[in-house]
């Protein structure tokens, strides 16, 4: 039985690298004592993957795993057993028997996350939410190198091309709150610090940016 | 230190999550609810700390106390190092973020040499004097245990007070009168003063050394009367019975040994010549299966580990090696909990066994001849002969093996270059028992890692009198066998002849070479243990600088009479069987395992006042 679950990445625990996440899943799992599916081979590991890699120092309220159980077990014994069982700052919030076939991690669409931007003054703040509107409307070349053996290759992307969406959803004090979705296709995604920088750039007295993951998408239901 | 800059700085560094503390079963106390604050110190990385169980017992134990919370801090790793130093930030705990400074006791664990750099780093960092004499009532009290204190004079200056032997039971009954002397308005001399006639306490500021015009030490001086002559170690009776966690921390990251480490027993039986360990830890001690049994899932529960290590000096000693390890399988098997069984002799009753431990989970094989010929062999009561390691080694190719690793020690005293050969021609034996079979039975891609350390004159040991070999000595003998183990199916590799030999001069220093040790660090040298990090051209200037010779420690015969540095403490083994062991090594004679006849080393009558068996003596 495939179970789908939903859970945070909350505090300290946002300095925990993917590789590293995946091993705090792990061993929660084996520690609640649900029979789960195993890997082959020389060293044997629970079946749990998670949908989508979270970049270090950035929280998140909606990350989304998969995990194979060999036993029958109620999805809301699934939840109490595994939250008792998961350092702090990391809950499951929500979870379902998965029936698709498909694997969770091919499915994902679009991510979508929060940045708290942190002016100096009102005016910037003003500013910033008169400009939200037209961000999106030039192309914005970022350029990735990758190494390809000894050789550097540089690929230009146009990072405006992948944000699907910026939308206002409060502004308090110095702070405003964007919600910005990200495209996740064939062809890879953004990094948060890419968008991040973009902000800086595009923007006018920026102090600080903070970013949260507040969901993923999938082009179907999952949960 | 703020959020924000934490932060930031995190950010920056390398595998963060060493710094950030807050994994599971971590403890976390109010301190307006407790009385001492205690720092366990591991000078190393994170990584290697928490695979050490010795921290999580006393961290455990520690914090067992209402009244003391336990929190933990490693040597930062040289990123990390640079960023506390640009922002001025002082090196804190994990737990609360506070400052080394505001606690009541700093306590490292001396686990090897080579980190000692690492001490006075961390020392620094936290913005508290190095020496002992600079540090006032306003400074934490620095405490070292672990089984490098068997010679604490190197750090002498540095350590305020070391424990000596096991320190579950004397940790408590130090902290004990610690409180005491807290409520009663605390003087760091009145509390050494007390704490010094607790048996296995040393205060090496009571104490003084005077040498000859040789440069030997003619005699020990005491500077407060009552302080004892003799420290004598301490001992843990009853392992059954000794304090034992029911949860253990688990970490976020990977650490060195990502597993559970199950101490069966404590001292060995064997009574190797070269091994400290096999003497300091007399007698030997099991654990009953109830008890490991018992300890084993307290822990998997609590950590969620995947692979439990039975783990002592010498495994295939336990006497109910069989029946734990069928009950720890027989119960975990299904969970695919692995079980790994390190320096396991393998034969008929151990085949089986050992057949069902690979269907769970796939270990590596290692054996440890320590040297390549029987003569050697019988000179550092090595009890194996070339034909026992054969047998096994054709015993687990049947198994299915095709990968095996090999110790070995080179620079063993009176070592001829037919010894060494005799590595060689080990390695060679083996090979040619894998291929020398059946065609269609071999399988595998087969392959041999051989790996030599440098041999080490270790206190308490018979060899504490023997010169180690020379840098030079050590690169021809390592060079030799690179050049003749030429094989595609073979992998040499040894230790830096140049850390094993500083390593002899710490592990047989005395007080002196703590100013060597003081310049290395001054001039930058920390992490030494970390082959990168490592720069013997620092030592040898810094040691140039304080007209220190290292020879003088590790490359001088001494002889029976002379006055070692460590002498004054009492292990439980008698001098007179050490000069006896190093006479019989002499002569190429071994000695019986305790297991078959007590030898007499004297711990049984000097500390725990009876046969080590029921059936000895
Ligand atoms: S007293 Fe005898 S049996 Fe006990 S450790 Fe010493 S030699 Fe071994």
């Amino acid at each position: 039985m495939k179970i789908v679950f939903k859970y945070t990445k909350l505090g300290k625990l946002k300095f925990i690298s993917h590789l590293d996440n995946l091993r705090v899943l792990q061993r929660a799992l084996r520690r609640t004592g649900i029979m789960a599916k195993y890997s082959e081979g020389f060293n044997p590991h629970p079946k749990l993957c998670i949908a989508y890699p979270l970049s270090l120092g950035v929280e998140s309220i909606g990350e989304i795993a998969e995990v194979e159980v060999i036993e029958d077990i109620s999805i809301s014994e699934f939840i109490a057993r595994m939250n008792q069982c998961l350092p702090q700052g990391m809950e499951i919030t929500d979870a379902g028997v998965y029936l698709g076939s498909q694997s969770i991690p091919s499915m994902v669409c679009s991510q979508v996350y929060r940045f708290t931007i942190s002016h100096n003054d009102q005016e910037s703040v003003d500013a910033t939410i008169n400009s939200l509107n037209g961000l999106l409307d030039n192309d914005y070349i970022i350029i990735r190198e990758k190494k390809k053996k000894s050789k550097i290759v540089k690929k230009e992307m146009n990072l405006t091309s992948f944000i699907l969406n910026i939308d206002l959803l409060c502004s308090k004090m110095l702070d405003v709150d964007v919600q910005i979705v990200i495209h996740v296709s064939d062809s890879g995604s953004l990094k948060v610090d890419e968008v991040r920088d973009f902000l800086y750039n595009s923007l006018n007295g920026v102090k600080s940016i903070e970013i949260k993951r507040i969901a993923l998408n999938f082009i179907d239901k999952v949960i | 230190m703020n959020k924000h800059l934490f932060d930031e700085i995190l950010m920056r560094v390398e595998k963060p999550a060493r710094y950030t503390g807050g994994e599971l079963n971590s403890i976390v106390k109010d301190i307006s609810n407790v009385n001492i604050r205690f720092a366990f110190a591991f000078p190393d990385v994170y990584e290697v700390g928490m695979s050490h169980l010795g921290m999580h017992i006393i961290y455990n134990l520690l914090n067992s106390y209402p009244n003391i919370w336990c929190e933990r801090v490693f040597t930062p790793w040289t990123d990390m190092e640079k960023e506390l130093r640009n922002h001025q930030v002082e090196l804190f705990t994990l737990e609360s973020n506070d400052s080394l400074k505001v606690f009541d006791f700093i306590g490292f664990t001396l686990q090897y040499e080579m980190s000692y750099t690492n001490i006075l780093n961390m020392l620094q960092l936290s913005g508290i004097p190095l020496e002992s004499h600079k540090r006032d009532e306003n400074y934490p009290l620095i405490i070292a245990g672990g089984p490098c204190a068997f010679n604490p004079e190197p750090l002498h200056e540095f350590i305020d007070m070391f424990f000596i032997g096991e320190s579950e039971e004397l940790l408590p009954e130090v902290m004990g009168l610690y409180e005491k002397h807290k409520k009663a308005g605390y003087s760091r001399l009145a509390f050494l003063k007390e704490a010094c006639l607790i048996e296995g306490i040393y205060v090496p500021s009571f104490y003084d050394v005077a040498y000859d015009d040789t440069g030997k030490i003619s005699k020990r001086i005491k500077l407060f009367n009552q302080a004892p002559d003799v420290i004598k170690k301490r001992i843990i009776k009853d392992l059954n019975k000794s304090y034992f966690p029911d949860k253990i921390i688990v970490p976020y990251i990977e650490t060195v040994h990502d597993r559970i480490v199950l101490e069966i027993f404590r001292g060995c039986t064997r009574g190797c010549r070269f091994c400290q360990a096999g003497m300091i830890y007399r007698p030997v001690r099991e654990k009953s299966v109830e008890t490991l049994l018992a300890q084993a899932e307290l822990l998997l529960d609590s950590t969620g580990h995947e692979e439990i290590s039975l783990s002592s000096l010498s495994t295939g000693d336990y006497s109910k090696l069989i029946e734990l390890s069928q009950a720890l399988l027989d119960k975990y098997e299904e969970r695919r909990i692995g079980l790994s069984l390190p320096s396991l002799r393998l034969d008929s009753i151990t085949f089986g066994l050992i057949e069902r431990v690979q269907k769970v989970r796939k270990s590596g094989l290692t054996f440890a001849p320590e040297a390549g010929s029987q003569r050697m062999r019988d000179v550092i009561n090595k009890n194996i002969t070339d034909e026992d390691i054969l047998e096994s080694v054709k015993t687990a190719f049947e198994l299915g093996w095709s990968n095996i690793k090999l110790y070995f020690m080179v620079g063993l005293p009176g070592e001829t270059k037919d010894d060494i050969y005799g590595i060689k021609e080990m390695v060679y034996r083996i090979k040619d028992a894998f291929f020398d079979r059946p065609r269609e039975l071999i399988r595998g891609n087969f392959n041999i890692n051989v790996s030599a350390a440098c041999f080490v004159p270790k206190p308490f040991t018979p060899f504490q009198w023997d010169t180690q070999n020379t840098v030079k000595e050590f690169q021809d003998k390592t060079g030799y066998l690179k050049r003749e183990i030429k094989d595609r199916k073979i992998s040499f590799s040894y230790h830096d002849p140049k850390l094993s030999y500083l390593e002899g001069v710490f592990a047989l220093g005395d007080r002196r070479v703590a100013n060597g040790m003081r310049r290395a660090f001054e001039m930058g040298c920390t992490f030494d243990g970390w082959g990168d990090e490592f720069d013997y051209d620092k030592w040898l200037s810094a040691f140039k600088e304080e007209n220190l010779s290292m020879d003088f420690y590790n490359c001088r015969k001494k002889a029976y009479d002379e006055i070692l540095p460590w002498d004054f403490i009492d292990c439980g083994v008698r001098k007179e069987y050490l000069i006896d062991e190093k006479e019989k090594s002499l002569k190429g004679i071994t000695t019986d395992d305790c297991r078959v006849n007590c030898s007499g080393c004297g711990v049984n009558t000097s500390l725990v006042g009876g046969p080590c068996f029921e059936d000895s003596l």
